[in-house]
């Protein structure tokens, strides 16, 4: 009996553990001189300046079904501000809305008027284009050798790594307060992704991958069609 | 905040209207006699320059594609860029690829249902019946314009008119304009239109016809 209880606990425990008991990957302190470098890299991938974006945006929703649009995005990371109008193929304007500091939507079609799928797809853009704000950065690399960046959130909000997982490739995890996977954004830069930008050069990413996890879990797929500066002044 | 409710089949229709306004072809100088000048009209293939203009844009965003058009209910809508986007109606079917990181794929029909409410609308237009959706107020002006404006508030809050320009040649559309707003637009320009040249009907069944068996 006293056998059949403790496998019951542990059982319990298990899946406790499994459901809660989550942790993030160690990070091994680098040496000083890659500890700056990855440090740099971090940060060079988040926007300086002020852009504006247009991409072909591919939705893969729960359901299994697929949806494609244009996106058209500006974003002043210092600010913290984007603009996002969405766009059917067609050309017909099924989102169009701003956030700064609280979102607020111009104009919409259903489903693009609720304000959950806003609310979301502004922080999908914050999370790939602006560098979260933090209290400490922990960089150092994973066990397998990947450079990483890990932010602690200012607001408690839980953590955002960039994982700098290869040549041109970057990947970007948000994780919850109690350190539960959220999103991955796996990032591409030109070569390894073709830019449609004049002479492929890139600084803005030409591929975007956007993982929601979940009970509703889905994909973004960006593909960058056009980028711009915008004037660090500019009102939106 | 302009939250719009009740407009998910609008939405849908418009994406339609877009592809199908080409069809009001064989110019007349009224809406009665419009119909009858388009009976020649078997079938009409064209490419298309579309320009989306946002108040945002300072350059309008362009799009290139094609249209098939067989009397009296197939129609094939194709992008070809910025990004490939295919609409097929054939038999009262209805299908859309979209371009994914494997390829072309089909959207799921329950997707597409809102669009199949319209269809057969926009198949009376084809045949030149412009005024028969009680939603649209249709008007013919003197400078070859078919004027389209929703009756509906709710429809209106999505699109405020649409306009076709017609050539001078019964059977050709110059330019379709769709007003969402007074900053918001889009311009779909027509050319190298061809009229009764005779289209394979896969083009209106597959994604790529006589290449692609999906």
């Amino acid at each position: 009996m006293h056998l059949v209880r403790g496998v019951i606990l542990l059982a319990a425990c298990a899946l406790l553990c499994i459901s809660g008991c989550r942790s993030l990957a160690p990070i091994q302190p680098a040496s000083s001189a890659l500890h700056a470098d990855t440090a740099r890299q971090c940060r060079a991938h988040f926007l300086a300046r002020p852009r504006q974006l247009v991409q072909s945006l591919t939705a893969y929703l729960p359901d299994g079904d697929v949806r494609d649009a244009i996106a058209v995005i500006r974003i002043h990371p210092e600010a913290g501000r984007i603009k996002c109008v969405i766009m059917s193929v067609e050309g017909l304007v099924l989102f169009d809305g701003e956030y700064d500091g609280g979102v607020s939507i111009r104009r919409a079609v259903p489903p693009f008027d609720e304000k959950k799928f806003a609310r979301a797809m502004f922080a999908d853009i914050r999370l790939a284009f602006i560098s979260p704000e933090a209290e400490n950065v922990q960089v150092g690399t994973l066990s397998g050798g990947t450079p990483i960046c890990r932010y602690a959130r200012s607001d408690g909000k839980g953590f955002v790594e960039v994982r700098l997982s290869g040549a041109d490739r970057l990947e970007i995890r948000r994780y919850t307060s109690g350190k539960k996977l959220r999103e991955t954004v796996n990032i591409c830069y030109p070569p390894a992704c073709g830019s449609p930008l004049p002479g492929g050069a890139g600084e803005i990413p030409a591929k975007i991958d956007i993982f929601h996890h979940g009970l509703f879990d889905y994909r973004l797929e960006l593909n960058l069609l056009e980028a711009k500066e915008l004037p660090r002044t500019e009102k939106q | 905040m302009k939250k719009i409710s009740k407009n998910t089949e609008y939405a849908a229709f418009l994406t339609v209207l877009l592809a199908c306004a080409v069809f009001l072809t064989g110019w007349a100088d009224d809406l009665e006699t419009l119909k009858e000048k388009v009976t020649f009209v078997e079938s009409i293939q064209a490419d298309f320059t579309q320009e989306k203009h946002l108040e945002m844009l300072d350059q309008p965003l362009i799009s290139k594609g094609a249209l098939y058009f067989q009397a009296p209910r197939s129609l094939r809508w194709e992008y070809s860029r910025p990004v490939r986007s295919v609409l097929l109606m054939h038999n009262n079917e209805i299908r859309r690829y979209v371009r994914t990181d494997s390829g072309m794929k089909a959207q799921k029909s329950r997707s597409l249902e809102a669009m199949r409410v319209f269809l057969g609308e926009i198949c009376m237009w084809m045949q030149g019946e412009f005024d028969a959706n009680p939603d649209l107020e249709a008007r013919m002006k003197s400078d070859r314009r078919v004027v389209l404006t929703p009756k509906d508030p709710a429809m209106a809050e999505v699109i405020e008119r649409i306009e076709l320009r017609l050539t001078d040649t019964p059977g050709v559309i110059d330019a379709v304009a769709i007003h969402e707003s007074s900053t918001s637009y889009t311009n779909i320009r027509f050319h190298d239109t061809k009229i009764n040249a005779g289209i394979e009907s896969a083009v209106f069944q597959e994604l790529d016809p006589g290449r692609d068996k999906q």
